[in-house]
């Protein structure tokens, strides 16, 4: 296997594009069809890289994936052999090394874009299959989503053993399109197992030098850096590039500094170029050590674990019936709001455990994570003891996680330690095996010792590791308490990171909380670093600042200040009616208590709430308070109905019935339907929400499996109406007993009619008004 | 932020339905922060070239639907701007956990981005005005042509969805025309206008006049 790496520094060679779109016998092709319509124009590009001094050439097909050449006259295959075949016969017998030029799908994935994970780790992994025997290497080039080039570099992992560049493009804020940093991807690759990351195209090669430098903090790898020759100007029509070539080498030099270890040009670089930087050559590679301390990320939030962090453990289904049946009702939204709820309340990074009984863990974990990763930037946790689900939730987990959990048994490090190995992640090791939980505290420290060593053997330091010394309800061994704290500062002798899940402690005994909050204390004391807990305990977070403040582990007090400066004062009532009606969510708690006691939940949802919200619709009404408003007393109401609906239920036996939502296929605007949820659910009504983007199959499906009282739909763009148009007929095609509503900001009530839907709603209100005379 | 807060409020709360004297507490809390929002996760972007420098005419401005602007290409140019990816995040975030706080983000980045554009346009192309394929009949499937004539992915990071959505979503696409005035009475769908029907326009401001 070639090594792409020497002991000086290396050049890459420069752009092909530029030269092509200057070429006016050309630039009306597309690039890749070139290879075989022009072969002698791009044999001349590769060999002028070579005579400049190019020790890598890559080959034309930055477009040639089945994605992005779907419309072309020639085969992904015809396109892939010319352009390699022209490399070759340009290098000929001198010892560049060719590297298959492979860039991005010209798609946003998914929850962004509409292309999944999957079909992007397809469209790859067959350019990877045909071409593994025919270059010496990969490149990766101008990727804009850490997303997309996971699926790339996970297509090119799992099918070839060749050398890997991988390299993404960051703009002037210096992050990259969906918003990682420079860091971030550093991190992710290295994790990935990648040969060689880096960025090209980007900006100016001035901007890169302190990207450059940030990469490095991050990675012992070689970096591949190749910059545009500064920024685009469009003259006459086309795009030229301003910065001379003497200065392009100027800065290359610095990138060198900053510790690039390859180098090339992108953009607006020729042959010219790149033989002005072959005097870099002669420069000795440094090395580089690894980062000193560990680190996981989401795509665009980096996380150092160490001691002061908080892991919310609310997501996890067990003894939670709600979040249990909105699992399996495939309704996200209950476990976004708690992930949410866990940041805003001071978690650093989430636990998520989807474990069901008779669910498809692998695929609910799965799509977990990416419904988590759409609205919530905190790295996860990823919590599960089935090794499948594990393997599949690493692969689709945008960044790099923690994995809870592994332990000392053999059959466990055997089946996990190559996952952590592979995908770089960091892991949550229960000093426990095969033999069960060891009683005494040396017994688990023994397990420790052989975990940290297996773990060696795959390259995994211990310091990606958070060692739980263990926690058991007190209630069953009040030892339990003792040998927990006792395992921990021996732990911290190791040194290695320690956590545990501390609401176990206090199972089976009168007010848990105290107990809780006492044993985070004690635990704090003896060494534990980073507590798996409730973060929406407030006293247990006040505890854990407190603690921090004390332990001289919150420089100038800062997190505990802020948590106790002062909230900004909302106007008060206590009075539900006007709370509900003003939307004061501050105060929905005291006035809930009050009345409670004066009345039952029945009458309060009669006397108070509705009361309230016919007020606040008919203000809305008559122009006297507008959306904001309206959506703030929604809510409020939201939540009471939430806290009275189940004694409700429970003492009419109904409710008022399930409306199912979604906003059409083809858009993905939810603002609209958002407003219509809230509305409804504040008015007592169940929602079903299907989400964006639904195709009219799902609604159907969901017709016939829940047979609802009504159906809504929503679409904003013009664009959007002939798909509502087909979800209507679908529906009217099966003769549904319940009307269909339609609105959004393009329907209008003739619309609604052409389309045959049986109601138009031009607000959330009017939805209320149709379902209440239905 | 290039765009005096006083006129984004103000045009934020138009598209809410507000006035100035309806502004409640809460909603002018909300309005603050979502200006901050603006200031913290917007990255204001955009791209142009002129029509002229075009080797020709795209196909897409041949149609009938385009020809109140047809006689004013000499000077247009293509644009397309857009507030990144991380307004869309920040909007649908706090969709799922504060709804009105994300209608009143929705409007005021809404607000932004047209300003932003206006000003710009007013930059390079006094007095002229962007005309958004959607626009008098036009098809919205048009910005497609846009953006790629633009190359507006790799300039802008915009995608266009087959639907002719675009992303990101606080994101526009158009054709910057000098000495147009929106009227609905060149328009070839005038007929069946919804909009109209309605005392509307497809550009934003009532239809009185024509």
């Amino acid at each position: 296997m070639p090594d792409p790496v020497s002991k000086n520094i290396q050049l890459f060679d420069g752009a092909i594009g530029t030269i092509l779109t200057a070429d006016p016998e050309v630039n009306s092709y597309s690039p890749e069809e070139l290879n075989i319509l022009f072969p002698e124009k791009i044999l001349a590009i590769h060999k002028a890289y070579v005579e400049a001094g190019a020790q890598f050439i890559t080959t034309n097909t930055f477009s040639a994936n089945p994605i992005k050449l779907n419309s072309s006259r020639f085969s992904l295959h015809e396109v892939l052999d010319a352009a390699i075949m022209l490399a070759r016969q340009a290098v000929g017998d001198c010892s560049c090394k060719i590297m298959l030029n492979i860039g991005p799908t010209g798609k946003l994935l998914e929850p962004l874009g509409d292309l999944s994970f999957e079909e992007t780790f397809e469209n790859y992994k067959t350019v990877v299959e045909y071409t593994r025997d025919k270059v010496e290497g990969y490149v990766l080039e101008t990727f804009s989503d850490l997303y997309e080039i996971r699926a790339a570099v996970l297509a090119v992992k799992e099918n070839s053993t060749l050398p890997l560049m991988a390299t993404m493009t960051f703009d002037t804020t210096g992050r990259t399109l969906t918003g990682s940093s420079p860091e971030i991807v550093a991190l992710t690759l290295t994790a990935l197992g990648v040969d060689v990351p880096g960025i090209n195209c980007s900006t100016s090669p001035e901007y890169l030098i302190p990207l450059v430098k940030r990469m490095r903090a991050f990675t012992h790898l070689p970096l591949l850096v190749q910059p545009n020759k500064g920024f685009p100007v469009l003259c006459q029509g086309s795009v030229s590039y301003a910065m001379s070539d003497k200065d392009f080498v100027y800065y290359t030099g610095k990138l060198i500094d900053a510790g690039a270890s390859i180098v090339g040009g992108c953009c607006g670089t020729t042959p010219a170029t790149i033989a002005l930087m072959a005097k870099y050559k002669s420069l000795p590679l440094k090395e580089y050590a690894p980062p000193a301390d560990s680190y996981i990320c989401s795509s665009t939030r980096l996380l150092k674990l160490q001691q002061g962090l908080v892991c919310g453990e609310r997501l996890n289904p067990t003894g939670k019936k709600k979040l249990q049946q909105a699992l399996l009702n495939n309704d996200f939204g209950y476990l976004q709001q708690e992930a949410l709820s866990q940041q805003e309340a001071g978690a650093h990074f989430l636990d998520l455990n989807v474990g069901i009984p008779n669910a498809d863990e692998v695929d609910l974990l799965c799509r977990a994570i990416k419904k988590i990763q759409e609205i919530c930037d905190l790295p996860l946790q990823l919590d599960s003891s089935n090794t499948a689900a594990i393997e599949a939730a690493l692969r689709v987990y945008n960044g790099v996680p923690v994995i809870n959990s592994i332990n000392g048994s053999r059959t466990v490090l055997k089946s996990m330690l190559p996952l952590l190995a592979k995908y770089g992640a960091s892991a949550v090791a229960l000093t426990l095996d095969e033999q069960g939980i060891p009683e005494t505290v040396e017994g688990r420290l023994r397990i420790a010792k052989r975990i940290i060593t297996r773990a060696s053997t795959y390259g995994i330091n211990k310091k990606k590791l958070l060692f739980d010394a263990l926690v058991m309800a007190v209630s069953s061994n009040q030892n339990y308490g003792r040998l927990t704290l006792d395992t921990l500062r021996n732990l911290k002798k190791m040194g290695v990171l320690t956590t545990i899940g501390l609401s176990n402690v206090s199972f089976g005994l009168p007010d848990r909380p105290l107990l809780n909050r006492s044993f985070l204390l004690m635990a704090l004391t003896s060494g534990l670093d980073i507590p798996i807990l409730n973060p929406l305990d407030k006293e247990n977070m006040q505890s854990f600042k407190a603690f921090n403040a004390l332990a001289g582990r919150d420089p100038a007090c800062e997190n505990y200040i802020a948590s106790h400066s002062s909230e900004p004062v909302h106007e008060q009532s206590d009075s539900l009616y006007q709370v509900v009606l003003s939307g004061l969510k501050e105060s929905l708690a005291p006035a809930m208590d009050k009345k409670l006691k004066e009345k039952e939940p029945q009458q309060i949802i009669n006397e108070d709430l509705i009361p309230a919200l016919d007020e606040v619709g008919l203000r809305f009404e008559k122009k006297h308070v507008f959306l904001p408003q309206l959506i703030r007393s929604a809510e409020v109401a939201r939540q009471a109905f939430q806290q009275l609906g189940e004694l409700y239920i429970q003492q009419t036996d109904k409710t008022q019935g399930l409306v199912v939502l979604a906003t059409v296929q083809g858009d993905i605007h939810d603002i609209g339907k958002n407003i219509v949820k809230i509305v409804l659910e504040s008015h007592g009504y169940r929602v079903m929400d299907l989400g964006k983007n639904v195709d009219p199959e799902k609604v159907v499906e969901a017709y016939r499996t829940h047979r609802p009282l009504a159906i809504g739909l929503s679409a904003l763009m013009t664009t959007t109406v002939p798909s509502m148009s087909r979800t209507v007929e679908a529906l009217k095609a099966l003769n549904a007993e319940c009307p269909v509503i339609v609105g959004g900001a393009v329907i209008t009530e003739s619309l609604a009619r052409e389309m045959g839907a049986d109601h138009y709603a031009a607000d959330a209100l009017t939805a209320v008004r149709i379902l209440e005379e239905l | 932020m290039c765009v005096p807060a006083s006129l984004l409020r103000a045009d934020a709360l138009a598209n809410l339905g507000y006035s100035e004297g309806d502004l409640d507490d809460k909603t002018q809390e909300t309005l603050h922060s979502a200006l901050d929002h603006i200031a913290e996760w917007s990255v204001y972007k955009q791209y142009y070239c002129y029509l002229k420098d075009l080797p020709a005419t795209p196909d897409f401005l041949q149609q009938v639907s385009y020809k109140s602007i047809q006689g004013k290409l000499d000077t247009a140019l293509l644009f397309a701007a857009t507030l990144g990816l991380g307004i869309d995040q920040r909007i649908r975030r706090l969709s799922l956990s504060r709804l009105s706080e994300a209608v009143v983000l929705n409007a005021v980045a809404n607000a932004y981005l047209e300003a932003r554009t206006d000003l710009f346009i007013k930059e390079i192309l006094p007095g002229a005005v962007l005309f958004c394929p959607g626009y008098a009949g036009t098809s919205p499937e048009d910005n497609r042509s846009v953006l790629k004539l633009l190359d507006a992915q790799k300039h802008l990071g915009i995608y266009p969805k087959d639907s002719g959505l675009m992303l990101p979503e606080k994101s526009m696409a158009g054709i910057v025309v000098a000495n147009y005035r929106f009227s609905c009475r060149a328009c070839n769908i005038r007929s069946k206008c919804d909009y109209l029907r309605q005392g509307k326009t497809c550009y934003g401001t009532k239809a009185a006049h024509d």
